[in-house]
């Protein structure tokens, strides 16, 4: 499975956007992916609060408008954050450093692959990673973790830099 | 024998999210030798699935957790089992509710 990483400083809705317009240009998804997975969030939002220790997302979507399976690390590279509402009390909102957008083809795989996510997040190393590293070096690191799922670190997910 | 359990694990799609959850679940019931029966449903069809099959507990592994759940059923906030910290805590709570109230 292909993983990418990509920097994009816009707020939550347009970087869904340009991510998962992204991966449709590379064939990964259909095109009706990219309005799938933003109303998707604003149904079932997927803002998840780690302990006091990291705030996270993990938006996703219908296996029905998937190609290929992915996963993209998304950052600011500002040090500010994204907003999401909170997967546990929608209403709420949290400011979210690190975004795993996961494009994944079969449910099951889904799950063995958010249970192996999630349980890095015991390790303080792997939280201090996510916190201070750039999105290009967790995607380089997640293969290395995640072996078992064969990653392949494709680079940046948006070839021209803004 | 003891009573098996009847426990729903809900959130928005019945998909993933129950499904994480409903894994982490069975693993900590295992390790206490606890048997029960573990279902997922959609948050918007509890109502009806409760009123089927009167479950001991409900668990919300995501979304808005309903304010029409009968108080005599246990609901729990399930982000222990999303995020994999306190999920102990979780199930010894859950358990001694289940034995008290039988007792």
């Amino acid at each position: 499975m292909d993983i990418f990483s990509a920097d994009i400083n816009c707020c939550t809705e347009e970087m869904l956007q340009i991510a998962s317009k992204e991966l449709y240009k590379k064939g990964y998804v259909k095109e009706s992916f990219i309005k799938s997975v933003i109303d998707r969030e604003r149904t079932n939002p997927t803002g998840l609060q780690v302990e006091d220790l990291i705030n996270v997302a993990i938006p996703h979507t219908d296996i029905e408008h998937v190609i290929h399976p992915t996963i993209v690390i998304v950052k600011k590279n500002d040090q500010s954050f994204f907003t999401f509402h909170r997967l546990d009390e929608p209403d709420k909102v949290i400011l979210v450093s690190v975004v795993f957008l996961l494009v994944v083809k079969e449910p099951s795989g889904y799950v063995d692959f958010l249970a192996d996510l999630t349980g890095l997040f015991q390790e303080s190393e792997f939280i201090n990673l996510l916190l201070i590293n750039p999105a290009n070096l967790i995607g380089a690191k997640l293969v290395e973790k995640l072996s078992k799922y064969e990653l392949t670190y494709k680079g940046d997910l948006i070839n021209e830099k803004p | 024998m003891e009573k098996k359990y009847l426990i729903y694990v809900a959130c928005g799609s019945a998909a993933a999210s129950a499904s994480l959850a409903r894994r982490r679940l069975i693993d900590a019931l295992n390790a206490r030798n606890i048997d029960a029966e573990i279902e997922i449903h959609r948050i918007t069809e509890l109502p009806g699935q409760i009123e089927a099959r009167k479950p001991d507990v409900v668990i919300i592994a995501a979304g808005q957790t309903p304010a029409s759940i009968p108080e005599n059923i246990l609901v729990v906030k399930g982000i222990p089992l999303m995020t994999g910290f306190g999920i102990d805590k979780l199930v010894d709570d859950m358990l001694t509710f289940l034995k008290n109230k039988e007792g």
